[in-house]
């Protein structure tokens, strides 16, 4: 049966079971008594008519013809509906409720329908009294379904008064189809139960309501809780001790349209400790979709929202450029941001990164394994690289020379133990023979020992050296590099400029050497060392005029490593500026210069920096003519300091005679 | 001021490293120095007659020269001036055990038809170098070939192999100069300033006798 639709409650309209109100007496026409007939009934006219004039009350209608009438119309095939109606309601309230009492049951719909049409707005008095008897009759029939279609006829006070009268056992029958169909003013008011305020039914509504959530069937239980009032939907919903199974349920309210069970719902959610767990889970959800987005910003500032402890968890959780991605978030200005997560980010990212790159290697993933190890820091790097068995350092050796440059930390220590076999021994003992002066004060040096500069050797032979003394002087070693320069000057002693044209050859080295200028100096590694770029390596093959074996003056030792040069003067340099050709300024003074600059290098890194600039003047062409003595060589050092890397020009010259040494740190 | 853009080439070959020098008579007004492409660009004040030079001091020696064009790229080309011939040095007799090649200096006297005043312009001071040569190239123990501009050149050549990184006791061997220099048919070269005057007009070949004097 469908539902049966609820009246309108109109504002003129009063209560169907209300009688409506007298008119005042007053001295009426035919039209108007007519009317007040129908509307109050003939016993009520007939005493209001009772001082009419006669003609007037003989022209009425007696009740006994209105009722003749009135059963006419129903004895009509088919039945006068909307005369009867109107008929019905010319009685008075108590004689309606008596015939409709008398009505056969198909008789009721009908009337009470053309009264609807027919009777405009006292249509009720006819309607209520029918709907009523209808009500009564399926309440004693238990027919529930039909009770609750007609209850819901009813205004608010009618379906107060009906249902207090009920018997709680009916009551609950009613109750439950209620729940079963769509009323929703009785559901939505929480009528009945409330309003009868029954224990009985209050105890059976509650089991009801608490097998529902038990079974987890949201919908029931959302129906069910929905017909309490707000504090005890309320209470109820804080009764749930998951907040999982409390949103799950809201959820289902909403789409119920319960929305009195989904704000009840919601206050509880909204405190503790539902609160804090529905904080974290949306906290976890969104930190899953910005990892999924691989959204780093936010990915960090949702991470920085968890606990200490969550930190950890989480960060254990994600891969390692998911970690880079966070690191890279901290760092900057982001550091600021994201405190919280600067030193855990950075730790679980070391972390993984040496998980990963021991898995690599150990499982031949050489190109990731390089990529990894490039990643590590340089103190890493080192510990890994010269950890690596030979295997290992084979497969990696050259993918490193190919995927980085010589600036890289990972490229400068796979180079420098690659070239480990041949650095073993390079600096054997031995004495130079050169008698060094006082020297001049002692600097530190970065890891201990000195570096002494002597300026001139105690015999005035022209040596001037660069003395370490210290521990592991036998993993020493100087790197010296040579720039010449010749200066011309006319007889004012003004520079005439630099003779960039000079290529000289040095005994003993096969790379020509080109004069330059102070701004554009051409550098040379100057050693005899064939194969390593020492000052006292040794020379492995005869060039140049040299022999084998032959190596700079050196003092090395367990103690020392030290290193003297006494280079030659080159007057042939300052015979050709003197040449001058007959367009050319006259010169009288020319300076030949040897810039050297020396660096002291321990195993793989630079740790001094010293220089020494070599001078001789000649003062006429006389004084460079072949056979002519040398003019006295002026040393003039440059400080000896601490220095962690070679200057790039110098660099390029290591590397341009010593490729294998490219892994020393340079700018 | 005005930028003047161009390329230096020898038969049609880039020349890196080349000095261009923009002139205006006797006064220097800007120079700048070739890419790898041989091209250059520099700013220079403009002025009447404003000619461009290229110095060419590399494997390909000599000089170009081409009036400055504001508009165009100008081209510097060797052969406009002269042609480059190749020229190979050797050294007869061969040198001592472990010796390298002398270092051959030489200096343009006279390029193709260009004025003496503009052959000039081959040694001046630029900046702060003054140049005793114009190149300079150590030969190996197998000789050299350079590309010079047909001419006459000055060269000397000599072998002096001091010490730089010094070995204790380490005494330098004495100078070695080129005490003789004649061309492939024997014909000896004139000696002038310590060294020898050698004409190029096509294919040349030098070959020098190298002792001490």
């Amino acid at each position: 049966m469908a539902p049966i639709g609820r009246r309108t409650q109109e504002p003129e309209e009063a209560d169907a079971s209300r009688p409506a109100p007298l008119p005042a007496p007053q001295s009426a026409p035919v039209g108007s008594v007519l009317a007040l007939q129908r509307q109050a009934g003939n016993r009520a006219v007939a005493a209001l008519l009772s001082s009419a004039p006669v003609r007037a009350v003989a022209r009425l209608q007696t009740a006994e013809d209105l009722d003749r009438q009135f059963h006419g119309h129903l004895n009509e095939r088919p039945p006068n509906w909307d005369e009867a109606a109107r008929d019905l309601n010319g009685f008075s309230d108590a004689d309606i409720r008596e015939r409709v009492r008398d009505l056969a049951p198909d008789q009721l719909e009908p009337v009470k329908a053309a009264s609807d049409r027919v009777n405009g707005g006292s249509a009720h008095r006819v309607r209520g009294p029918i709907l009523e008897r209808q009500w009564r009759t399926a309440v004693q029939r238990r027919d529930w379904r039909a009770a609750a279609g007609h209850l819901n006829g009813f205004n608010d006070a009618d379906i107060d008064r009906l249902l207090g009268a009920m018997d709680p056992d009916d009551l609950m029958h009613l109750d439950d189809e209620v729940l079963k169909t769509d009323y929703p003013v009785l559901s939505g008011r929480a009528a009945p139960v409330r309003v009868v305020g029954e224990p009985r039914r209050l105890a059976d509504l509650d089991r009801r309501y608490h097998d529902a959530v038990g079974r987890q069937d949201w919908r029931q239980a959302a129906e069910l809780l929905n017909t309490y009032s707000d504090s005890d939907i309320e209470r109820l919903a804080g009764e749930f001790t998951s907040t999982e199974d409390l949103q799950q349920f809201g959820r289902v309210a909403l789409v119920s349209l319960r929305l009195r069970v989904v704000a009840g719902i919601g206050a509880v959610l909204a405190r503790p400790p539902h609160a804090e767990r529905v904080r974290m889970a949306m906290l976890e959800s969104d930190w899953e979709d910005a990892r999924r987005a691989g959204d780093f910003p936010k990915l960090a500032h949702l991470t920085c929202q968890f606990s200490a402890a969550d930190v950890e968890t989480h960060l254990a959780r994600l891969h390692l450029p998911e970690l880079e991605g966070l690191v890279q978030q901290t760092k900057g200005l982001g550091a600021l941001l994201l405190r919280a997560l600067v030193e855990p980010a950075e730790r679980h990212r070391a972390r993984k990164h040496l998980e990963m790159t021991r898995f690599a290697l150990d499982n031949s993933q050489w190109v990731y394994a390089v990529t990894l190890l490039n990643g590590l820091s340089p103190a890493d790097i080192v510990t890994w690289v010269d950890g690596l068995t030979p295997a290992q350092f084979t497969a990696i050796q050259p993918l490193v020379s190919v995927m980085y440059t010589d600036a890289n930390p990972l490229f400068r220590r796979v180079n420098y133990r690659q070239n480990l076999p041949a650095l073993a021994g390079a600096h054997p003992a031995v004495s130079s023979g050169v008698t060094p002066n006082a020297g001049d004060p002692s600097v530190p040096v970065p890891g201990g020992g000195t570096v002494t500069t002597h300026t001139d050797d105690a015999a005035a032979a022209g040596w001037f050296g660069q003395d370490y003394q210290g521990p592991n002087a036998q993993q020493v070693g100087w790197i010296q590099f040579l720039a010449r320069e010749v200066e011309k000057f006319d007889a004012g002693g003004a520079s005439l400029g630099f003779d960039t044209s000079e290529v000289t050859l040095a005994q003993g080295q096969s790379e020509a050497r080109k004069t330059g200028t102070p701004s554009a100096p051409h550098w040379y590694v100057d050693t005899l060392g064939g194969a390593l770029p020492f000052y006292d390596s040794p020379a492995t093959a005869a060039v140049n005029g040299g022999t084998v074996g032959s190596a700079g003056a050196a003092d090395a030792s367990a103690g020392q490593a030290a290193m003297w040069d006494a280079p030659g003067a080159r007057p042939e340099l300052a015979r050709d500026a003197f040449d001058t050709w007959f367009y050319e300024t006259d010169v009288a003074t020319v300076t030949v210069r040897a810039r050297f600059v020396q660096y002291m290098v321990r195993g793989p890194d630079v740790v001094m920096k010293g220089g020494m600039t070599v001078s001789w003047t000649y003062s006429g062409e006389a004084s460079a003519a072949a056979g002519a003595a040398d003019p006295p060589r002026t040393n003039t050092p440059a400080p000896v300091a601490a220095y962690d890397h070679i200057d790039a020009a110098h660099h390029v010259a290591l590397v341009r005679r010593f490729p294998t040494f490219r892994y020393l740190p340079h700018d | 001021m005005t930028e003047l853009r161009g390329r230096v080439t020898a038969a049609d070959a880039p020349i890196p490293a080349a000095e261009v020098l923009a002139v205006a008579g006797d006064a220097l007004a800007g120079h700048a120095e070739t890419d790898a492409d041989g091209r250059f660009a520099l700013t220079v004040t403009p002025a009447p007659g404003l000619r461009l030079l290229a110095r060419c001091r590399r494997h390909a020696a000599g000089l170009a020269l081409a009036p400055a064009a504001e508009e165009d790229e100008v081209a510097l080309r060797l052969e406009d001036v002269a042609p480059p011939w190749p020229v190979r040095f050797t050294v007869g007799g061969g040198l001592p055990g472990g010796f390298p090649g002398p270092v051959l200096r030489l200096v343009p006297l006279a390029l193709g038809a260009l004025p003496a005043t503009d052959v000039k312009w081959a040694m001046r001071p630029l900046g702060e170098r003054s140049d005793s040569a114009y190149l300079s190239e150590a030969m190996t123990a197998d000789g050299l070939t350079l590309l010079l501009q047909a001419g006459r050149w000055w060269f000397a050549a000599r072998l002096v192999l001091a010490s730089d990184a010094r070995a204790a006791g380490a005494v330098d061997p004495p100078p070695l100069h080129a005490v003789a220099a004649q061309l492939a048919d024997g014909t000896p070269l004139d000696a002038m300033r310590g060294g020898w005057v050698l004409p190029v007009g096509g294919p040349t070949a030098v070959s020098l006798t190298i002792g001490e004097r």
